[in-house]
């Protein structure tokens, strides 16, 4: 099956988000700028230029904001739709790793290293107003994403170390922590019912984890490729995920739409040798691929 | 109660006024303490960090040959103790060891290129691999280190060649494009083992307690 549709690009896509009322999709550039198209008329609404040293953080789907950060540490949001920039705060150094924004836009996730020659690496949650929340231990070598429970309540952060950690957003106390891993994850996503985390990475495999248990629920067929992202549909029926292959930047990687009760495969795609992110529209109708190309490749469903 | 735990300085001034500690050379006392001192530093620095990476898989045999026998690429000993900063050994310290093979791909599967070794009573540790491939997100062969060690950080860093096309032939100045510290970039020494060449570097890691 052929891709449905391609909205061009001035500059290679590497991340891509739906806005919360489904009619635009934002796509942060190779050019440090963040654009954001309408998807009826595939023009630019709007164009987000990041400032000299930001780089994009955080662009989830359906939340209308980007997270982005300095070299210094200093965490901004923007706001999709004016192009404005919200909060300022401080963060954390040494340089962050990772950083996530909860759904509702109450809280930020950062992972920092230490300044020190160690290489464990601290997981904070910040307030709004810059306040740090919870600081937790988050293993060995950092972060290499994040994911929010829907109802905010939850923070998970999948460490280079192979470790899946889980924490109360409240205050940081240690919920779970999965071990059983041999590889690490490098992407993740709550079911839109928060009761499923799906994980995937480098050994190709999708795992459905139980949220009170943090047991393995099932794991689906290894893909052709490793997995570098991830998003359940809004109904939470299907797992959409994208490839990534390090060995040469011409090698094609799969797009993969799943049954999420099966792992069977309802739908395959091709992208560029890395898919930095994948987003389902808010009404599941349409679905969206960043790839590293001067496009956005759109799936209708 | 508080208990003066007396600092290096002091302990070096009380050894030279009791004649504990005697020097012919005609340095006056500061100077006398600053040279003690950075050469006591420079003796316990410990190795520098580098990355993680995005390859680490647990649980890798205790082995000395990385590699299965006959296969491609050039044949590397890497050999190395583990001491700490105190300057102390540390025998059963943990060393995992993951690298790519000659094509630049890491064996996520099984453990090819990859090992959990135990360091000897002498704080020692040895294997037998070949040279790393080249991959294009990290264009420098390197080989990831995890060290950790009850009563000591756990450090993570990577090995270099300093032969590496990549540093140019001059990695003094070449070394960031990859290597987080010039230290990390091992001099290269060729040998003879039995009757074919291979490679071989030397890579002491100094952790630091905790």
């Amino acid at each position: 099956m052929a891709i449905d549709r391609k909205i061009p690009s001035d500059s290679e896509v590497r991340e891509v988000a739906f806005t919360s009322d489904g009619v635009a999709l934002a796509g942060a550039c190779q050019d440090r700028k963040v654009r954001v198209w309408d998807l009826a008329k595939g023009t630019i609404r709007q164009t987000l230029e990041l400032e000299k040293g930001d780089r994009v953080g955080a662009l989830p789907t359906g939340s209308d904001v980007l997270a982005t950060l300095t070299r210094e540490g200093q965490i901004k949001t923007w706001n999709l739709q004016t192009g404005k920039v919200g909060i300022r705060m401080p963060g954390a150094t040494p340089e962050t790793s990772d950083l996530a924004i909860s759904p509702d836009r109450r809280f930020l996730v950062s992972s920092n290293g230490t300044a020190s020659n160690g290489s464990e690496e601290m997981v904070r949650i910040w307030e709004t107003d810059g306040r740090q929340r919870a600081s937790m231990p988050a293993g060995i070598g950092g972060t290499a994403t994040f994911a929010i429970s829907p109802d905010n309540s939850i923070v998970v952060a999948s460490s280079y170390d192979a470790n899946v950690r889980a924490w109360s957003a409240r205050n940081g106390e240690l919920l779970g922590l999965i071990e059983e891993l041999p590889v690490a994850m490098f992407a993740m996503a709550f079911s839109p019912n928060g009761q499923t985390l799906a994980t995937a990475g480098a050994n190709r495999i999708v795992y459905l984890w139980d949220t009170g248990t943090w047991k393995l629920l099932r794991k689906f067929a290894p893909h052709e490729e490793m997995i570098s992202s991830l998003a359940f549909s809004p109904d939470g029926k299907s797992i959409l995920t994208g490839g990534f292959n390090v060995i040469t930047v011409k090698h094609p990687v799969d797009v993969v739409l799943h049954e999420t009760s099966t792992g069977k495969i309802l739908r395959t795609e091709t992208g560029a040798h890395r898919v930095g992110s994948v987003a389902f529209a808010p009404d599941g109708k349409m679905a969206a691929f960043a790839d590293g190309q001067k496009s956005v490749s759109l799936l209708k469903l | 109660m508080t208990i003066h735990c007396p600092s290096r300085r002091e302990i070096f001034e009380s050894c030279i006024t009791r004649g504990l500690l005697l020097s012919t050379i005609p340095l006056s006392q500061p100077q006398l303490l600053s040279a003690w001192q950075e050469g006591e530093a420079k003796a316990a620095l410990p190795t520098p960090k580098d990355v993680l990476g995005p390859f680490f898989k647990k649980g890798a045999p205790n082995q000395r040959m990385l590699h299965p026998a006959g296969s491609p690429g050039f044949p590397l000993r890497v050999t190395g103790k583990v001491t700490n900063t105190r300057g102390e050994k540390v025998p059963g310290a943990k060393i995992e060891i993951w690298q790519a093979d000659h094509a630049g791909i890491y064996d996520l599967e099984g453990f090819r290129y990859r090992a959990g070794l135990i360091t000897t009573e002498t704080s020692d540790y040895a294997l037998e691999t070949i040279l790393p491939g080249h991959y294009d997100d990290r264009p420098a062969q390197h080989i990831h280190y995890l060290i950790s060690a009850p009563g000591h950080r756990t450090l993570v860093t990577q090995a270099y060649f300093a032969t590496d096309p990549f540093f140019e032939g001059n990695p003094d100045k070449t070394f960031a494009k990859m290597a987080k510290s010039r230290d990390l970039v091992r001099t290269v020494t060729l040998i003879e083992a039995p009757g074919i060449p291979r490679a071989a570097i030397t890579f002491d890691i100094c952790l630091e307690k905790s």
